[in-house]
């Protein structure tokens, strides 16, 4: 007996010590809101405000504070939303663009997260059984501010945050802006037609599927991603297996597939659709629910899940059937989009499907002349819903802690919509119904705010921010064609501009720098790149100073403006230990110019600048300085002209937590 | 447990309805089993005969579903797997032959036991093993006709259970395809209508295929409760029951002149020999049936918990299996 009380004791001291001393249970933690509007700009924000449109922005504005909020260089939303993550600038975590390059091969990659293949099967005959799952690599570097909360037990739920994908680990988070669809692409569509529009092939974003109308029917497919599990023989372009005799047969995956059909009425512009188990109807101009569909990659074993909507465009005279990017489906997700790994399942549960690719609005399709004006905004406003659907959701389970939630309407729409608002645009289109767009935009998000302002005591600290704002995208800069014209690139063959993507025509042995990516320069350095030129030391310095130069005394003819208005020098401006994996220099455009469609994929286009008459027609890579984000808070803002940076500083101080050494800000809030 | 609306984790399809409406009408009712000229009569005695047992059992299940109509479905189906079970048990002891089971049970026994005592010499266990599977045979042939004996009831019992578990139904505000097709192709010439729309709403013409004889419409439920529409094919009308609800029950997703169409799906009379339309179908949506937060089909758990019933109350029922 004496024996079990020497026991006892002890463990009820310990049991009382643990009840007593780990606080969590004890309080709720403090309230903290954050609504990110992803391009949410501070102009346009206070001309709609001062014609009395934004009411519940107003009040905000008047009982707490409003700033630019300065954004990073470039001012782009993946560099941009890294640095609020991680409280560092690019130097610190790596991201510096949509897309970077391997030095070695001087080919694009993503920038956002890699996924790096199964390393370990074994193949039977056609079929391979990875022993070993492939994995998703999400590049950015450093810590994200919501660990660290969740370090010091503070709740977390954060809603399609950028540059989370997959999402870093703890709290409730859903992926955002570089999460794949199922093909593993930024979002691919499908366009089934009778009869393909000219430019099918130059469509990026988007699959054009030339169809036939047989007896009032349609047999198409839906492609999906790469069957894994099964190999075939690679063929050559002429059809021949390659290396049959030698023993070097090499293998490559074929495609999954799913069949479906549609029957139309013989009179009527309306058809019926079977995919799989499931059959809907769609009158012309109709979109679909969402349709689940399940690629079977291992028979009755392994199915790929997939969700997408069909909008049939047209019946008669051409048959036009658009398919959305097959989206990872929420409920059965085959790539990590959540944490805990069943939160997607929870969302699915009380919302029902949604898209979970990055940036669901369709611009692609738009710009690829799929889509007309009217039919992306009816598109990108049912993106909108789902997502004003979800925050809903969240408020009404919001206890304690920390929320994020984001917005991408904001952004999308300017972009496209710009040239709709903007009469000194090359590309303005006058369409009433469209002109007053981004104006409805920014009420969607004031009503939004008003929402969330029903959740707010005085208690909670509450945030609106945006990684950057916005200008007109009237020209385009062929950066690479600058460099030719100033000698510091050379071509193989001056006469071939058009059609050699990739720096196919580049000849390295001339060329001392080349612009990837939409806002980087990078030097052909030797050791470095894989034909560099440039020795490291005093010749590279001396080019990089040039470059500045001559970047910023770029003029446009035309009309005698500077075309650049600012440029970094990675190594010397930003901080972190990550600098080397940046461009060498950072170009920040000027008001109204931007990098061309052609330059940041390594084309060499005869002209300089270019009128822009693409629907894509607002942007904001340029010069930071003219492009601040947005912050406005119920709190007094402390700091003259806050940061992104500083406002993860001051997150943490909220809850008490100070920063860490590498984080470069500090707290902006009182 | 709660109704989650979400299909199974391992990646495998729900199996969806049992039997599955055909999709593209591929095969199953090509020719249509309509009561031919040489037995018309035996025909129509079959056909009442079923739709007499249909409506009996039909009103049964119900009768024994109804307690549980506000409740998970899941509780309905652990029931009716529970009375399956010892059902089963009862039946086979009153037809098989108990005595003779239990004899050959017990040579196996001893052989087995034999086995184990001679394992070190191999011509005894070889002459041992073959008498193991001799009696292993006599025992599967006493099984045989109680297996048969049972067949029948359970046939009956499942399809009943397919239709209350498979299909959920429709929504208030949530739409579904209605396909009616025709005896005869030739929808274009007809003169075909959905009516009687009291509780939904058609949103879309008809699409009419010519090659299925199929004339498909989206409607949309509105109220709850079971209504009966109205497909007008000239002068002639077919009605069809459509369900719209938030919880479960008996979902009759195809009404069809055909007599396997008639045991599959008991849940409307057979549309008679002399409409033009030969069947109406609904696309219902599956009733996902969840234990602890897994998805399974209601036929696994249904065969898995009868079957353990049996197990452990064979010994009350005194009954060998
Ligand atoms: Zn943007």
């Amino acid at each position: 007996m004496k024996l079990t009380l020497k026991f006892i004791i002890p463990i009820l001291v310990v049991v009382a010590l643990v009840v007593f001393l780990v606080p969590e249970s004890s309080v709720p933690a403090k309230k903290m809101i954050i609504l990110g509007v992803d391009g949410l700009d501070p102009r346009l924000l206070q001309k709609f405000t001062d014609e009395g449109n934004l009411p519940n922005f107003k009040q905000l504005i008047a009982e707490g504070d409003f700033k630019p909020l300065q954004t990073t260089m470039p001012p782009l939303s993946p560099v941009a939303w890294s640095t609020f993550i991680t409280g560092m600038d690019p130097g610190g975590h790596a991201i510096f663009d949509f897309f970077h390059r391997d030095p070695k091969t001087i080919t694009p990659e993503f920038s956002m997260a890699r996924t790096l293949p199964s390393s370990w099967n074994i193949s039977i005959g056609s079929w391979v059984l990875p022993l070993k799952g492939g994995t998703i690599e999400q590049l950015r570097l450093g810590r994200a501010f919501w660990e660290i909360l969740e370090e010091h037990n503070v709740p977390t739920t954060v809603f399609r945050m950028p540059v989370n994908f997959p999402p870093s680990s703890g709290g409730k988070s859903l992926s955002g802006m570089g999460t794949p669809d199922i093909l593993g692409t930024p979002g691919m569509f499908s366009f089934y037609t009778d009869n393909p529009p000219y430019s099918a092939d130059n469509i990026s974003g988007g699959h054009v599927y030339e169809v036939e109308v047989q007896n009032d029917a349609v047999d198409a497919q839906l492609i999906g991603p790469e069957n894994t599990f099964r190999r075939v023989p690679k063929e050559s372009p002429s059809g021949k297996v390659s290396g049959e005799r030698d023993g070097t047969k090499k293998y490559g995956h074929p495609k999954l597939t799913i069949d479906f059909q549609v029957f139309l009425d013989p009179e009527e512009p309306v058809a019926k659709f079977v995919v799989q188990d499931d059959e809907f109807i769609l009158k012309e101009g109709e979109w679909s629910d969402w349709v689940r569909v399940d690629f079977e990659a291992l028979p009755y074993l392994v199915s790929i899940s997939a969700v997408g909507r069909f909008y049939l465009q047209e019946v008669r005279p051409d048959f036009r059937l658009y398919v959305t990017p097959l989206q990872i489906n929420p409920e059965d997700p085959v790539m990590p989009i959540s944490t805990p790994d069943d939160w997607a399942g929870e969302l699915y549960d009380e919302l029902g499907y949604f898209y979970t690719q990055e940036l669901p609005e369709d611009t692609k399709a738009f710009s690829g002349g799929i889509f007309d004006g009217l039919e992306f905004w009816e598109q990108a406003q049912f993106v909108f819903r789902e997502q004003r659907k979800a925050l809903d959701h969240l408020l009404k389970n919001y206890k304690e802690g920390f929320l994020f939630f984001y917005f991408s309407s904001v952004d999308q729409g300017c972009h496209m919509l710009w040239r709709y608002m903007d009469p000194e645009h090359p590309g303005f289109v006058p369409e009433e119904k469209l002109s007053n767009s981004i104006e409805v935009l920014y009420r969607q998000m004031d009503e939004a705010l008003g929402r969330i302002l029903e959740f707010v005591d005085g208690e909670t600290t509450l945030i609106v921010m945006s990684d950057h704002g916005f200008s007109p995208f009237y020209w385009g800069v062929n950066l690479n064609s600058w460099l030719v014209g100033k000698g510091y690139a050379r071509l193989k063959n001056p006469l071939h501009r058009e059609g050699y993507p990739l720096f196919m025509n580049v000849d390295w042995t001339g060329t001392k720098a080349y612009a990837l990516g939409l806002n980087g320069l990078y030097v052909n350095l030797r050791g470095r790149e894989k034909n560099g030129i440039v020795s490291q030391g005093a010749e590279y310095e001396k080019l990089l100073d040039q470059l500045e130069t001559d970047l910023l005394a770029m003029e446009d003819p035309r009309n005698g403006q500077r075309s650049i208005a600012y440029v970094v020098q990675t190594r010397r401006d930003f901080r972190g230990n990550n600098v080397d994996m940046g461009p060498d220099i950072i170009v920040g455009y000027n008001w109204g110019y931007r990098t061309s469609w052609e330059s940041p994929l390594g084309e060499f286009p005869r002209e300089i600048f270019v009128d822009n008459i693409d629907p894509w027609s607002g942007t904001h890579l340029i010069d930071y300085r003219l492009v601040p984000g947005v912050l406005i808070t119920n709190r007094k803002i402390t700091l003259a002209n806050p940061a992104l940076y500083d406002l993860t500083v001051a997150i943490l101080d909220e809850y008490g937590v100070s920063k860490l050494p590498e984080m470069i800000g500090q707290d902006c809030l009182q | 447990m709660q109704i989650r609306r979400r299909k199974s984790k391992s990646g495998l399809k729900a199996w969806g309805t049992f039997p599955r409406v055909g999709v593209r009408g591929g095969g199953r009712s090509q020719t249509p089993t309509t009561p031919s000229d040489s037995h018309p009569t035996f025909e129509r005695v079959v056909t009442t005969l079923m739709k007499l047992v249909n409506w009996f059992l039909t009103s049964l299940f119900g009768l024994l579903f109804w307690p549980f109509q506000g409740l998970d479905p899941v509780w309905a189906l652990v029931f009716v797997s529970f009375l399956c079970g010892l059902l089963m048990v009862w039946v086979f002891g009153k037809v098989s032959n108990q005595e003779a089971i239990r004899r050959v049970k017990n040579k196996i026994r001893g052989n087995l036991l034999g086995v184990r005592l001679y394992q070190h010499d191999v011509r005894i266990v070889l002459r041992l093993q073959g008498r193991i599977l001799r009696d292993t045979l006599t025992y599967m042939n006493y099984s045989i006709i109680p297996m048969l004996v049972l067949i029948v009831p359970l046939l009956l019992i499942i399809v009943q259970l397919n239709l209350h578990f498979s299909l959920r139904p429709l929504e208030p505000g949530e739409s579904a395809v209605l396909k009616a097709r025709l005896i005869q192709t030739g929808v274009l010439q007809e003169n075909i209508s959905l009516e009687n729309l009291s509780g939904v709403k058609v949103e879309t013409p008809g699409v009419r295929i010519d090659s299925e004889g199929e004339v498909a419409w989206r409607i949309r439920a509105r109220q709850p409760g079971r209504h009966l529409l109205t497909v007008k094919v000239g002068e002639q009308t077919v009605e069809k029951e459509l369900y719209v609800g938030d919880g479960w029950g008996a979902v009759s997703a195809l009404r069809s002149n055909s007599l396997l169409d008639l045991l599959l799906y008991p849940g409307e009379a057979p549309i008679d020999a002399s409409e033009k339309v030969k069947s109406i179908t609904v696309q219902y949506r599956p009733l996902p049936i969840s234990i602890w937060g897994w998805n399974v089909h209601w036929m696994v758990l249904f065969f898995v918990l009868s079957i353990l019933v049996a197990f452990i109350f064979k010994g009350a029922f005194g009954v060998e299996l």
